[in-house]
């Protein structure tokens, strides 16, 4: 084992508190270029910072980052913030290959899971903010799985989707499809900070609760991000 | 009336079995040892007692009994190599109580003289001896051990010499045990105005001005106040019927528990429509943010195992006065208690206790017992056995620093593991690899046996405390964890086990 696996292994087995893994899968294609990226990339630091703020949810949620645009890669995977205390930075380039994005987010959910379960790691099922600026351009039968997956999932109430459409380019049609129970949101303008000021106070209201506890979704301030 | 010092100082101090089993016998050693070491003096125990105290611990009738007598047996020996305790007599004495009248009588002439015992019958007895006053006799005298470990004279009513002597903990009064849930309805009470900071109410009739908002919670604000009280002001949904009439009910029992933030009066908005109540201001963060993290080490640095059983300590003694008022707090949980220090912490959110006949309506699904999972809050009412699930989860909470006790390898919901009751810590040979990884596994074998087998019985299925009916009290977690205290402090635990202090056995 590498000091690096074990300082992971450390982390998840010495903390008692259940784990809630967020995966942020968000679109890098080149239209995001200029300030999307820049207001992205403030959002998502700004994001690390606020679950930090409250000490229950910083022991407690696990943040992963899988991007698409270039290629599809997990720039960050799952990890506390005391072990992964930055956000990475996101540069803008290449395609929309989403659906290719959203399996590899799943396959790392799926082995997060694992983890937890051989491990005996408490966890509340897992939530995949979905980001998308324009319409997946990848592999259609990587979308179809994707969807198919997804939907499986969400259904089983195994995972929480979070689909957020960026601009007037944003396919919302398929992110509907890929979400069954939750209608994509379109965020306002470039609004991701109070976005994910937001999804923040939302993992610290999970951290009220326990496994198994039902939480209701922070119905409150949606409106500041959301356009409706 | 006499100190403790004085007493070790001038008296010789004789103690009965009935003392030596009372649960706050750990605390009554606890006091009295630094006083008999610095005077160079012990305390008489007649070999009878301990001879009743070993048969109690070899008989299977009561397991309860036979596990605080194991308990006492270790004290005794603790207290023997200390020499802070003498055995006197021998295997044929008489009856402890007539071998105490006999020394009684015999020895008032040449020293003052102190018995220890819990009962009545025999401090009657005892005190008769003070009848005769001749001068050449000194009077006796007759203590027993109260619940926090200090000594009290027995006492009798001025004009009544032979009126009983009545436990003042029963003689508080005390809320209903009722078996159904109220008929009053949960429906919200029409409010025009809630009121915000700087705003006036009324409370029994007074204004109380509301200074400034201090917490925020999924119900409603806290805010401080110009009396020694805070507020609590309900958001509009939660302003119901049922909540009015149980605050009502509340603050007409007192319940002057120190720590425990108990509602003092229902408060009013100036349209004199009920909007919140107030209450003692709470102190400190909460359990579940600083002992059951990694925080904790950053919070406390400097406290070890011992730290965790005398804050469980702290935690018990409030539950158990809770109690013995029939309040079940219903939702035991990391965030409802605030930590200041292993000695003082405070129980928030009262007003969710279930008080007679009025639910506990809300929960969290780890300290919720296998029999009532999935069932509606609001709907029923809550058993002691229900409530002694929640309490034993706590406690094994507190001294494994955050891990429940039914996280272990495998698939499965948290509830469903709670439903199965395969509890995997193990007790003796037996070995189980569902333990999860990290300190776990060590943090449980470091605990004396009579804790581990308090633990097992009550989480793992078919355990003799497993049930609702045979679920331990707080006054038998106490005993437990009294003598877990005793035997940390006494130094004598790490002398089996050098490692019986350490949290983080992590490395």
């Amino acid at each position: 084992m590498s000091a690096n696996d074990l300082i992971r292994t450390q982390d998840l087995v010495n903390n008692p508190v259940p784990r809630i893994p967020v995966c942020l899968c968000l679109d890098t294609s080149a239209s995001m270029m200029g300030p999307p990226i820049d207001e992205l990339n403030q959002g998502v630091q700004l994001f690390f910072n606020s679950i930090r703020e409250d000490t229950v949810a910083s022991y407690m949620a696990e943040i992963g980052i899988v991007t698409f645009g270039v290629n599809v890669a997990c720039i960050a995977d799952f990890a506390s913030l005391k072990i992964q205390p930055n956000a990475p930075l996101l540069q803008a380039a290449g395609m929309t290959p989403m659906g290719e994005a959203i399996n590899l987010a799943l396959d790392l959910l799926e082995a997060r899971k694992k983890e937890y379960k051989d491990k005996g790691v408490e966890y509340y099922q897992p939530w995949l903010v979905l980001m998308t600026d324009g319409v997946p351009n990848g592999d259609p039968l990587q979308l179809a799985r994707a969807e198919n997956r997804l939907v499986d999932l969400v259904n089983e109430k195994k995972l929480t989707i979070f689909p957020i459409g960026i601009g007037s380019a944003a396919d919302m049609a398929t992110l509907e499809a890929l979400s069954p129970r939750r209608k994509p949101l379109k965020l306002q303008g470039l609004k991701f900070k109070d976005f994910f000021v937001w999804l923040s106070q939302s993992v610290s209201q999970t951290s009220q609760s326990r496994p198994g506890d039902i939480v209701p979704l922070n119905s409150n301030g949606i409106t500041s991000w959301c356009e409706i | 009336m006499i100190t403790l010092e004085e007493y070790v100082k001038n008296w010789r101090i004789f103690i009965d079995t009935c003392s030596l089993l009372n649960e706050a016998a750990s605390q009554f050693w606890y006091s009295i040892t630094p006083l008999l070491q610095r005077y160079n003096a012990k305390i008489i125990v007649p070999y009878r007692c301990i001879e009743v105290i070993n048969t109690k611990s070899l008989q299977n009738k009561n397991i309860e009994l036979r596990n605080r007598a194991v308990g006492v047996l270790k004290i005794i020996q603790v207290l023997i190599q200390a020499n802070i305790i003498d055995i006197r007599g021998e295997k044929n004495d008489k009856f402890a109580n007539n071998l105490f009248l006999d020394v009684f009588t015999k020895y008032r002439m040449k020293y003052r003289l102190l018995l220890i015992t819990q009962d009545i019958n025999l401090a009657r007895t005892i005190l008769s001896l003070n009848d005769d006053q001749s001068r050449r006799k000194f009077p006796v005298q007759v203590n027993r051990i109260q619940h926090d470990g200090s000594l009290v004279e027995f006492k009798w009513g001025k004009s009544d010499k032979n009126e009983p002597y009545k436990n003042q903990d029963t003689d508080e009064p005390k809320f209903k045990l009722c078996t159904r849930v109220t008929r009053s309805q949960d429906t919200q009470l029409s409010v025009q105005h809630i009121p915000e900071e700087g705003e006036e109410v009324y409370v029994n009739g007074q204004l109380v001005k509301l200074v400034k908002a201090v917490g925020f919670g999924g119900e409603g604000t806290i805010y401080s106040t110009n009396s020694e009280y805070v507020a609590k002001i309900y958001k509009k949904k939660n302003n119901t019927k049922r909540k009015l009439e149980k605050l009502k009910l509340m603050a007409n029992i007192k319940c002057e528990c120190p720590g425990v933030c108990y509602p003092v009066a229902p408060v009013q908005n100036l349209n004199h429509e009920f909007v919140g109540f107030l209450m003692p201001e709470a102190k400190g963060k909460k359990i579940g943010e600083v002992i059951f993290t990694p925080e904790i080490g950053k919070v406390f640095p400097n406290w070890t195992r011992k730290h965790l059983v005398q804050l469980s300590i702290t935690i018990l003694k409030k539950i158990q006065m809770l109690h013995k008022k029939n309040i079940i707090l219903g939702d035991i949980n990391p965030a409802n208690i605030l930590v200041v220090s292993s000695k003082e912490v405070y129980f928030v959110d009262t007003d969710s206790y279930q008080i007679e006949d009025y639910p506990c309506p809300v929960g969290q699904e780890i300290f919720v017992a296998p029999e009532i999972q999935g069932k509606y809050f609001p709907d029923f009412l809550r058993t002691i056995g229900n409530e002694n699930f929640a309490m034993a989860t706590l406690l094994f909470m507190l001294v494994h620093r955050g891990q429940s006790p039914y996280s272990k390898k495998g698939e499965g919901s948290y509830v469903d593991k709670i439903k199965e009751m395969d509890f995997a810590y193990p007790l003796g040979e037996r070995t189980n690899n569902k333990i999860p990884d990290g300190p776990w596994k060590k943090l449980w074998s470091h605990l004396p046996q009579n804790v581990k087998e308090a633990f097992y019985n009550t989480f793992r299925y078919g355990g003799c405390y497993s049930t609702e009916s045979s679920r331990l009290s707080v006054e038998q977690w106490l005993d437990v964890f009294n003598n877990y205290f005793f035997l940390l402090n006494s130094g004598k635990l790490r002398q089996q086990d050098p490692m019986c202090e350490d949290l983080f056995l992590d490395k």
